[in-house]
């Protein structure tokens, strides 16, 4: 793979996890209520618990972001964003069942 | 030759590697660690009921949470995978420091020396190893405690905690030192 395309692909795999950051933020947003109840059981304000916990999905889905724009690409971005919005909500209820917000 | 076939089996462990890793959290308050302490129990209990909602290589019944003072501990054999641990570690309560060791070790070493050396002459009467290693405690870990005996020494002791870096009878600290040749030298876990 030649240096040029491999930087393309890098960018695109930025750009995707901005997307998905995006995504992520809007998802929360829908789930509004949910977020609320955790906040008011933490330590933390609640743009700081959006941003740690687009943080963990973004972290979750970085590896398959990079690889969804590379030749031969095991995926792509579509099923990047599947699985980012799994991981969200697998994170979204860990964080409901332990800070007792079901 | 005959047609006998041979059936080799072999077993390979999982390919990426794991350590012991503990996670030590210090909060402001004694109040807040165990708040965080809880918040951890019920983290591990979560993910016996929901073992499909966490991607780890570790059991909840590996892992060992306790509290001591204001200060957390969350130990487990992993390559890793403690997002889960640290995202709970962080916003339950917000820590002052949040820590992660691989093979955590607590040790005391100690060094007995002429009566009078000061770390830094210390260095200069010493061989090059000790001098090195002498070196390297202060360094990491500050000046050390001394104490004076009544036969003409005195010990330097320093408590270490953090990373694995003894075993073997071996201290790695940028090299090797093999402490459990020195007479005068001593490492107690």
């Amino acid at each position: 793979m030649s240096s040029l395309t491999e930087k393309a692909a890098q960018n695109n795999a930025e750009a995707l996890l901005i997307e998905v950051a995006r995504m992520i933020l809007e998802e929360l947003q829908k789930r509004e209520e949910a977020v609320q109840r955790i906040v008011s059981q933490l330590a933390i304000s609640e743009v700081e618990y959006k941003r740690a916990i687009t943080a963990e999905v973004v972290k979750g889905i970085a590896i398959e972001a990079h690889y969804a724009f590379l030749p031969n690409a095991p995926c792509t971005p579509s099923i990047v964003k599947d699985k980012a919005l799994r991981v969200l909500l697998k994170k979204l209820g860990r964080d409901q069942r332990i800070y007792g917000a079901t | 030759m005959t047609d006998d076939k041979i059936v080799v089996m072999f077993k390979f462990r999982p390919s990426s590697h794991s350590d012991d890793f503990t996670l030590i959290a210090t909060y402001q308050t004694v109040e807040d660690a165990g708040k965080a302490q809880a918040a951890l129990d019920k983290l591990l209990k979560d993910m016996e009921e929901h073992p499909e909602s966490y991607d780890t290589d570790w059991s909840p019944e590996e892992a060992q949470v306790s509290a001591a003072g204001n200060q957390v501990t969350f130990a487990v054999y992993s390559a890793g995978f403690l997002d889960d641990v640290e995202s709970v570690v962080e916003k339950t309560a917000k820590p002052e420091t949040v820590n992660c060791y691989t093979n955590y070790q607590e040790l005391t070493i100690t060094v007995k020396l002429p009566k009078g050396l000061t770390p830094q002459t210390a260095m200069l009467v010493l061989d090059k190893e000790e001098a090195e290693a002498i070196k390297w405690l202060t360094e990491t870990i500050g000046t050390p405690k001394i104490a004076e005996g009544a036969d003409g020494e005195q010990t330097y002791e320093w408590f270490y905690s953090g990373d694995e870096i003894y075993w073997d009878g071996c201290l790695n600290i940028g090299f090797e030192f093999q402490v459990d040749e020195k007479e005068n030298w001593a490492v107690e876990g």
